[in-house]
């Protein structure tokens, strides 16, 4: 793969005939390679598929056989980081291997479809979290890892919450009056945003009044929609209490970190170049012919080279709302994500603790 | 001694009438005459009003006259007195599991309370509504159900955790139902002084099927269905994994063309128990290649996955999460069979009785497999469970 040639390719504009072929054919060889490199991947596909990759389609591991195993498709020598997802103490975390050139890839992937929204100067940038969220440099937790890399993206940090996750109200306004003149670049994981950001705001009955700024956030609706909140309630909400704001919710894992899927202004999903997405039928998990239609959503990717990620089933619910004709302009698929699958029953003797 | 829980967040179900004040005077001798009563009087009417619910039916089969009298004089020379309190723990979603829980206890006599999961499935509910219009509707048993309380609380707060401690300070005895982690959980609460801790950690099973001909494949396809369908063979006793003793190849084919018959439409799983079925397929190679490589091969039949296997691994049963994978070897002889310590079920299918005794014998499986069942009956409750005799348990 000439992953030189692969990012100078435009992130939103090449219709289905012209990414589709290209794509499949870059993917239907990156799965060869983890054949080869990766001896699991190799047990898993030979298990499952007679011995060979099968030919009409690239099949999807699971995303939670990384919270299991250490897939790797690079020597031990070469591992450059191990990252985690985030997860309570109960749960287990994923574990993604990567080595030097997988996690530049990823940085090079992210900073170019970040262009895309932010446009190509770094922007003063305000951070909806603690300082201390990063500190710990032994745990790369999903949250850190989502602060530092969207860190490279702005100058001027200034965290907008103390640790105990009220708000830093001076800082804020210093940042605000020191940049208001210029746009400015706000990120922040989607409820701590809500909760802690922007109904704290709300209750002091503070209106921030920004001039000119754009908002990134992730990390899904789940707390969200359990309060009942739409994306058209963040969105106004927001703007009520910071101002003019530009709002961009965006989809990612750390399971393929680099290729996010970020929300246009016709509040829909955009794929980037680099990765696509596929929606599974919930009865049977066969892949879903027609758009519209809710199912599970696959995320094929381009930039797993050190591990076997570049085909994933997530857990997530989601529908492709069609490709190359968002109002928006941009082309390709472009999508929504439903929320989370209910987490699967136990019926067996092992659920006392429910 | 009397606990009072009125104050606590705690739901009593059965009975509007019921409080949650718990008397430890409030027994029965083991094995009362109104008890056995009682619950023969149950047995019938279980299986009359719940008849769309085969495990229920079987819950009143198993309540039948005859068959407690049988148990009752296992007992006849000793288990004089009940112990006092019991404190169950049951999982919710093995329909029935709750009921034997209850039914054991309060035959050796107990004041039985059982905290039941706060996600019932509607069989479950169904089976709570049931027992508590019989037990309305028959005044004259009022005694047995004085020491039948249901209760369902929200155990991981601190409320929770406070009723759990004042429950297991109160109790005499404490079963708990649920596996590794719940007995663990559970067990580190302190108890009263001298009260029993009964515990069920997971277990596994198997099933050993031996075929000489066409005639017998019926009967076995019918007893696996049988010992998997309830509970997706998640429960502890389901098999997980089939031996197949001397049989052809041919006639396994036949048993699994039967199979893929006898269960069409009814092994649908809904889209989460999918992936949980998909996660652990996937990760069976990475599970049951070691320490050496496994020659693996994988059918499907329907919705049940068969993966055929030269040798099984610790890692591969622990993950297993039923949702329809079996495990299938070929042996020549039971010898072949190897069993994990926390084995508890091996079902027979084909075998010759003398044959399977023989075997039990034998001192390794003395410490593995608790309990030697005929085929389709995996999942029939006995008052002797994981090899824990839960009358003597629960009696003095
Ligand atoms: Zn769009």
């Amino acid at each position: 793969m000439n992953w030189e040639q692969l990012i100078t390719l435009p992130v939103y504009q090449l219709n289905q005939a012209e990414k589709m072929p290209l794509f499949n054919q870059q993917l239907v060889e990156l799965a060869h390679y983890h054949y080869q490199h990766s001896e699991n991947y190799r047990d898993i596909i030979d298990f499952l598929y007679q011995g060979k990759l099968p030919e009409d389609e690239v099949p999807a591991l699971a995303v939670r056989l990384f919270k299991h195993h250490l897939l790797k498709s690079i020597s031990t020598e070469d591992i450059f980081r191990i990252t985690t997802s985030s997860g309570t103490t109960s749960q287990q975390v994923s574990q993604i291997v990567l080595d030097k050139e997988n996690a530049l890839r990823q940085q090079k992937v992210l900073a170019t479809i970040m262009k895309q929204w932010l446009g190509g100067k770094r922007l003063p940038m305000l951070i909806i979290d603690h300082p201390k969220v990063i500190k710990n440099k032994f745990s790369y937790s999903a949250r850190g890892v989502g602060i530092q890399g969207m860190s490279l993206f702005g100058y001027d940090h200034t965290y907008a919450l103390n640790e105990d996750m009220s708000i830093n109200i001076g800082a804020v306004s210093q940042f605000i009056d020191k940049h208001k003149d210029q746009k400015i670049f706000i990120f922040g994981f989607t409820f701590i945003v809500w909760q802690y950001f922007i109904q704290k705001l709300k209750e002091k009955n503070t209106q921030l009044g920004i001039a000119d700024a754009v908002l990134l956030h992730s990390g899904g609706w789940k707390k969200l929609q359990d309060k009942a909140v739409s994306n058209q309630t963040f969105k106004s909400q927001l703007n009520t209490v910071l101002g003019n704001v530009k709002v961009h919710n965006f989809y990612g894992m750390v399971e393929q970190t680099g290729t996010v899927y970020v929300e246009c202004e016709a509040s829909y999903l955009h794929c980037p170049i680099w990765s696509d997405v596929i929606i599974r039928k919930k009865s049977n998990l066969a892949e879903e012919e027609k758009n519209g239609i809710e199912g599970i959503i696959q995320v094929n990717s381009l930039l797993p080279t050190s591990y076997p990620g570049h085909a994933l089933l997530t857990e997530d619910l989601g529908i492709i709302i069609g490709e190359d004709n968002c109002q928006c302009g941009k082309k390709g698929k472009y999508f929504q994500v439903n929320g989370r699958l209910a987490k699967a029953e136990m019926r067996g003797c092992s659920d006392t603790q429910s | 001694m009397i606990l009072n829980l009125k104050n606590s967040p705690l739901r009593l179900l059965l009975s509007k009438n019921k409080t949650a004040v718990f008397d430890d005077k409030v027994t029965l001798p083991p094995f009362y005459e109104g008890t056995i009563e009682a619950f023969s009087q149950l047995g019938l009417f279980l299986m009359k009003n719940g008849r769309r619910e085969p495990s229920i039916v079987a819950a009143g089969y198993w309540l039948r006259k005859k068959h407690l009298l049988t148990i009752k004089q296992q007992y006849h020379d000793r288990c004089n007195t009940a112990k006092g309190v019991a404190f169950h723990i049951a999982p919710g979603n093995v329909d029935t599991l709750f009921f034997y829980s209850i039914v054991v206890s309060v035959l050796s006599g107990n004041q039985t309370i059982l905290r039941i999961s706060n996600k019932l499935t509607q069989e479950t509910q169904f089976f709570i509504e049931l027992l508590a219009d019989f037990f309305n509707d028959h005044k004259k048993h009022d005694a047995v159900y004085a020491l039948i309380h249901i209760i369902q609380y929200q155990h991981d707060t601190d409320h929770g955790h406070d009723i759990t401690l004042r429950l297991s300070l109160f109790a005499d005895a404490r079963v708990i139902w649920g596996g590794d982690a719940a007995v663990a959980e559970i067990s580190e609460i302190p108890q009263k002084i001298d009260a029993n801790n009964i515990t069920f950690p997971d277990r596994y099973s198997v099933a050993v099927i031996h075929l000489e001909n066409d005639s017998e494949i019926g009967n076995a396809v019918n007893q696996l269905i049988t010992d998997i369908k309830p509970f997706y063979q998640q429960a502890c006793s389901s098999p997980k994994v089939i031996y197949w003793l001397d049989t052809a190849q041919q006639l396994q084919e036949k048993f699994w063309l039967l199979f893929i018959e006898k269960t069409t439409k009814q092994l649908s799983l809904s889209t989460s128990d999918l992936i949980s079925q998909l996660v652990y397929l996937q990760r069976l190679p990475l599970l049951l290649n070691h320490p050496v490589k496994n020659k693996l091969n994988v059918e499907k039949y329907n919705e049940l996955h068969k993966v055929d296997v030269e040798f099984i691994t610790l890692d591969a049963i622990k993950a297993h999460c039923g949702l329809w994978t079996l495990l299938s070897l070929q042996i020549t002889t039971l010898a072949d069979i190897k069993l994990f310590s926390h084995c508890q079920t091996v079902t027979t299918s084909g075998i010759d009785v003398s044959i399977i005794e023989q075997w039990q014998q034998s001192a390794k499986l003395a410490e593995t497999a608790k309990r030697f069942v005929p085929a389709g009956q995996a999942l029939t409750f006995s008052h002797i469970w994981d090899g824990i005799d839960l009358i003597d348990s629960l009696t003095s």
